[in-house]
Formats: C-alpha cells, sequence, structure tokens
C-alpha cells in the first residue's frame, strides 16, 4: 500500500468513517505502517480470532444432533400418548367385563332364589285349593 | 425458517460471531461449546428470527449476551478474566517486549469509557459492521462512529506516549 493511501485511511479510519474491507487493508498493510499506527494494527491482525475450519462441521453436526432430539421427542411423545391410550381403553374394557360379571352374577343369583322359592313350596302340605285360593301348611 | 434456509441464512452469521466469542470467553474450545448453544437457541427461536428486521444483529445480540451469562456464571464461582488477559496473541513474535505492549495495548482499551471500548472491540476486534453494533448496543450509527473515532484517537495517543517513553529509556 502506497504511503498516500495509507495516510488517507488512517485518517478515514481514525474519524471512524472506513469500510470493514478497508480496514482489513489496513490490518494487512500493518508492516507497511510507521510508529503507533503499525503497532496497533499489528495487534489487530494478531489478535482477531481466526474463524477454524472445522466450524461447519461442527454446526452440522449440532444442527443433525438437535434435529434428531426433536425427532426422538416427537417419536416419545407419540410413544406416551398411544401408551396413555391404550391404557385407557384397556381400563375402559376390564371396567365393562366388571360390570358384565356383576350383572350375569345378579341374574344368577335372582334365577337361583326362584329355583329355591319352588323347592319351598314343593315341601309343604296343600290343605285346600280351588280356582283362587291355595291353603297349604308349613 | 425450515432447515435449508437456516443453514444458508444463519450458519454463515453464527460463524462470523465466533471471533466475539473468542474474545469474550478468552478459550477457543469455550467458544466452541459456546457458540453449539447458541446454534440451538437460534434453532429454538427460528420463527421468531424470521420475522427479526435486523437477523444479522439479532444473532450477534444472542452470542453476546449468551458470553454475558457465561462470564456471569463465572463471576459467581469466583473465576473472573480481564480484558488484558483475553487474548494470548502477541504482537510480533514471541519475546518478552512484544507481550508486554500487548499486554499494555490491552491495558488501553480496558481503560477506556465503557462505551467506547465496547464499540472499539465489536468493530476492530470481532470485525462486527454497523447495524450489527447497532442492535447490540442500541445506539446510533451516528453515535458509533464519535465513539469509535474518539477511542481510537486515545489508543493511538497512548500508544505514541509509550513509544517515546521507550525512546526515552533507551537514551
Amino acid at each position: 500500500m502506497k504511503k498516500q493511501q495509507s495516510d488517507e485511511l488512517l485518517k478515514k479510519y481514525e474519524a471512524g468513517l472506513t469500510s470493514l474491507s478497508e480496514e482489513e487493508q489496513l490490518r494487512e498493510a500493518a508492516e507497511d505502517l510507521e510508529g503507533a499506527d503499525r503497532t496497533w494494527f499489528s495487534f489487530l491482525k494478531k489478535n482477531k480470532a481466526t474463524i477454524p475450519t472445522d466450524l461447519d462441521v461442527l454446526l452440522q453436526q449440532q444442527m443433525r444432533k438437535q434435529q434428531r432430539s426433536i425427532r426422538l421427542r416427537q417419536f416419545t411423545t407419540v410413544a406416551a400418548s398411544l401408551v396413555l391410550f391404550f391404557s385407557a381403553w384397556i381400563f375402559l374394557k376390564m371396567h365393562q367385563n366388571q360390570q358384565e360379571q356383576i350383572r350375569k352374577e345378579a341374574l344368577l343369583q335372582e334365577a337361583i332364589s326362584m329355583v329355591s322359592d319352588s323347592e319351598e313350596n314343593s315341601a309343604k302340605t296343600v290343605l285346600y285349593q280351588d280356582e283362587y285360593v291355595i291353603i297349604y301348611t308349613k | 425458517m425450515n432447515n435449508a434456509a437456516f443453514k444458508q441464512n444463519i450458519f454463515p452469521l453464527v460463524k462470523r460471531a465466533y471471533p466475539m466469542l473468542v474474545r469474550m470467553l478468552s478459550d477457543e474450545e469455550k467458544a466452541k461449546d459456546a457458540l453449539q448453544d447458541i446454534l440451538v437457541k437460534l434453532w429454538q427461536n427460528r420463527r421468531k428470527l424470521e420475522q427479526h428486521a435486523n437477523i444479522e444483529g439479532y444473532v450477534f445480540l444472542v452470542a453476546r449476551n449468551h458470553c454475558l451469562d457465561k462470564i456471569r456464571e463465572r463471576k459467581k464461582l469466583g473465576v473472573s478474566i480481564p480484558v488484558s488477559e483475553n487474548l494470548p496473541q502477541d504482537i510480533d513474535g514471541n519475546t518478552f517486549a512484544k507481550e508486554e505492549l500487548t499486554k499494555q495495548i490491552y491495558k488501553l482499551i480496558e481503560m477506556l469509557p465503557e462505551s467506547q471500548r465496547e464499540v472499539i472491540l465489536l468493530r476492530d476486534l470481532d470485525g462486527l459492521d454497523y447495524t450489527e453494533i447497532e442492535t447490540i448496543t442500541g445506539l446510533k450509527t451516528s453515535h458509533l462512529r464519535v465513539l469509535l473515532s474518539r477511542a481510537r484517537k486515545q489508543i493511538r495517543e497512548q500508544l505514541q506516549k509509550i513509544e517515546q517513553d521507550e525512546k526515552t529509556t533507551v537514551r
């Protein structure tokens, strides 16, 4: 970089009017500058962290990891919903079976009681019987 | 914002924030870890990101706030890293004098008023443009230019003084 050009850029730089590319030019030309400018731009050149080449890979990996975790979360949600649904279904089914069982048992009891009544009646001695009345002893 | 758009628009910005992360966290490995956390944050907020008027600025703002949180956490644990020791590089070669000069420059930066210090670090060391710094600091470009100009003048004057002192000492 020529001295005149660098002087102009330095003036602009100090006024805060340089673009990023012009500032990059100054950093690159640090060795050609003098005194405090040389020290400052050499410092900036050395201390500006460079972007590592493996950063893209790192970001891609992180992105994949993120998407995997989202998929896993979705899968877990669906699985949990299914488990909940089937649990509820099984519970309802069992409840229905239980109700049915109770109903059947009640019917059976009713039938048994009817049978035992007729047996009870048969053991009695009939004293009188007509169209309307039956009189029997115990 | 879908995967492809996110990769295309956000990845380059996240990568550009890397120098700032290294500077603020003073460790390349920690900066890489932070970068991944920031990426996750941005991915989780991708809908908000899409509607943001200044995506670049927003990405840098998220990155900076993340670093500030990490620094606060470290301070709570009793680990503090002064700005002057943030970066290990020396100016030219490995001589003791050059290392000393680097430390002196960091001290000069540290001595600047906070607003000037932040702007000069974001611009000259992190390489951010004015719109990005605007979002981070909440200041207008015209104001940023003034702060930057003052900071640069101050540093230049101080460096000239140091050089003069060195010359006097040698004589």
